[in-house]
């Protein structure tokens, strides 16, 4: 037997998590969730790209390689499906401060929203402010330090340097 | 050749390109000593900062950030355990035990200089071999970059870290989202759900919200107010015999990191893990490592920068990313005008070869900078996470707007930042996804236009030497961990 290079594993274990706010969804729930969600969107696209129609003699079409992309985005989404159903303890999907990302979330999807109808200074203020105690920015100082950065590349590198316009 | 590399040097040495070189250095350190941001992510919301920028400065100064980032990430990872990007991981596990009993000036002089060796090394490298790939690419056709872009694909997923099926989930996905619009051949809608969409999903908006957005979501949940730097270790300056006692090692990890980069998918944390496993086999001392073995940290970091070129070669060569990395770097390209493959070469010499002399002489700018600069970066990771993520959300919106002067840019965005993180969560990687964006629209219409021209004979690809054995390629390897896994079931 060769015991030349025989090593043992002295990997440094990872650091230890800290106690937060922690939303745990079983994975096979939130997994299949998202799994069912995407193998849908494919089908539907499946069912659309079927009606594209190749011109002339062409076999292949604008609605192949959708269309088989698609069926085979359906084909992975289902054996994930199964394979995690048929997973003996799979780990939870694991949430920390769930309270804060969907805070981030909404904030997110507000920004594109309320853009153009009041402009990019009047939304960012508020914006900044809002997503910093999402993000768990609490010291005045710090706060002001995102709201001053922000200004400073919207204001000196996007409008002044790139000439891009804002709202 | 002589001429051209003349050329180059002579643009190098222009004000506005050494300045590009100097402004990507600093922004790659600052990227890459921070755990949490990656260089992907870094290029990704840099490149909005580009579009006022020539050619070349915008390239030199993107590429820096990609080496550069890989470079301080050694850095935190040896000081205070926190890897910068996930390759230097590897490089934790030596660096932080010679931290901790008093060798972090060693540890730090053999990452820096083992980065610098893999660096030169590896650019070298990039020289010879992208102008071959290049001439060899010349006389492809559209069945071979159709079986260029499957294989590339297919090694994406086969080397991603969320598993085969996961990865290959991503790539559907992103190969889906590139068919959105209008169909480029025919004219015809696809997908066309709101107006906006007759132009497709956006590149560079997708892009900054799967790699950048979805990590500020990651940087919220791991916010935790400010860090506490571990006592400042005292860095004492070591005897240079001790750092260039594992020249060998650091000669083997450049090669070796090289290799790997090349090839797509791979990056840079699978070529460090390699050949820190190939330096541990064929140590005396293997039991030493993990506990403080510099040969570790030379191995590592030598293949880790030298793999960073090795994802340039394919990516400019033959318009292939090397990495999703390098995948980034693309949009880059795109914006410029730019569009990376043989062409490049022939027609824009001076943009590929200016890049790679900016490496090597960089280089040693960036040694310098971690050499001399360490505790200064090491303090990077005291700014605290929720910091950062507010003010990478911003310059998310901003550079989303920025790229289109359009809302739609910014919905999309956020689009792919939510659903980055989803996917993250269920162990589906980005990097997959994008490199689906990048290939997707290669694939399709190398397809369609091979069949055109065979008048629809599937046979075509299989008749052609380069094409059908690069398909023979992405066969074998999506389905050889199948056969593994078959093969123990029965065993």
């Amino acid at each position: 037997m060769n015991t030349k290079n025989k090593c043992t594993d002295t990997t440094p274990s990872p650091p230890e998590g800290v106690d937060v706010a922690t939303l745990r969804i079983p994975r096979k729930l939130g997994e299949t969730a998202v799994l069912l969600l995407l193998g849908g969107l494919a089908l539907v696209l499946l069912f659309q790209s079927r009606s594209m129609i190749a011109h002339g003699d062409d076999v292949v079409g604008p609605g192949t390689f959708p269309g088989i992309v698609a069926a085979l985005l359906v084909g992975a989404s289902a054996l994930a499906i199964v394979k995690v159903l048929r997973s003996a303890k799979p780990p939870p999907v694991v949430i920390k401060r769930p309270g804060a990302l969907a805070l981030a979330a909404a904030l997110l999807i507000s920004f594109p929203v309320l853009l153009e109808p009041l402009g990019y200074y009047a939304l960012a203020i508020p914006w900044v402010f809002a997503f910093s105690w999402a993000a768990r920015v609490r010291a005045p100082f710090l706060l002001g330090i995102n709201l001053v950065t922000s200004f400073i590349v919207a204001r000196f590198v996007f409008e002044a340097l790139l000439g891009t316009p804002l709202p | 050749m002589t001429e051209i590399l003349l050329d180059s040097f002579l643009g190098l040495i222009e004000l506005n390109v050494i300045a590009a070189l100097f402004g990507g250095i600093l922004i790659g350190y600052f990227v890459g000593a921070l755990p949490g941001l990656t260089s992907s992510m870094g290029m990704a919301l840099l490149i909005p900062f580009t579009f006022g920028m020539e050619p070349i400065p915008a390239m030199v100064m993107l590429t820096a950030i990609y080496m550069a980032a890989d470079f301080a990430a050694a850095i935190p990872a040896i000081l205070v355990n926190a890897p910068g990007q996930p390759a230097a991981a590897v490089t934790a596990f030596d660096g932080f035990p010679m931290r901790e009993r008093g060798e972090s000036g060693l540890a730090l002089t053999l990452s820096v200089v083992s980065s610098g060796i893999g660096a030169v090394i590896s650019v070298i490298l990039l020289m010879i071999s992208a102008q071959m790939m290049a001439n060899a690419a010349l006389a492809f056709g559209p069945a071979e970059y159709f079986a260029l872009a499957v294989v590339g694909l297919s090694l994406i997923s086969a080397l991603s870290s969320g598993g085969l099926l996961h990865a290959l989930i991503g790539l559907f996905f992103g190969l889906l989202v590139v068919t959105m619009g209008i169909d480029p051949m025919e004219g015809t809608d696809r997908f066309v759900w709101v107006d906006s969409m007759i132009d497709g999903i956006p590149f560079l908006p997708a892009l900054i919200g799967l790699f950048a957005l979805s990590e500020v979501f990651i940087l919220i949940e791991e916010s935790k107010g400010s860090a506490r730097l571990h006592s400042a270790a005292k860095l004492v300056q070591p005897r240079l015999a001790a750092v260039f006692s594992q020249f060998k090692t650091m000669l083997r990890g450049s090669i070796l990191g090289y290799l790997i980069g090349v090839v797509p998918g791979a990056g840079s944390s699978i070529a460090s893990l390699v050949s820190y496993g190939v330096a541990r086999s064929l140590s005396k001392d293997c039991d030493s490592f993990g506990k403080g073995n510099p040969e570790g940290i030379a191995a590592s970091e030598s293949a880790n920068n030298a793999s960073v070129c090795g994802a340039l070669a394919p990516l400019f060569a033959l318009g292939i990313p090397g990495s999703a990395s390098a995948a980034v770097l693309i949009g880059g390209l795109t914006i410029q005008g730019l569009e990376p493959g043989p062409f490049l070469f022939a027609e824009n010499p001076g943009v590929p070869y200016t890049v790679f002399l900016s490496l090597l002489f960089g280089a040693p700018i960036m040694a310098m900078l971690g050499l001399f600069g360490a505790k200064l970066w090491v303090r990077v990771t005291l700014i605290p996470r929720g910091v950062i993520a507010t003010v990478v959300a911003t310059i998310c919106m901003l550079g989303a707007y920025a790229s289109s002067n359009d809302v739609f840019a910014v919905y999309v965005t956020v689009i792919f930042g939510i659903v980055g993180y989803i996917f993250r969560k269920i162990g589906i990687q980005p990097a997959p996804i994008v490199l689906a964006l990048v290939l997707g629209m290669l694939m399709e219409a190398n397809f369609r236009r091979s069949m055109r021209i065979s008048e629809n004979d599937l046979t075509y690809f299989v008749d052609k030497p380069i094409a059908g054995t690069l398909l023979l390629i992405a066969l074998v390897v999506l389905f050889l961990p199948l056969l593994g896994t078959l093969r123990k079931r029965f065993a």
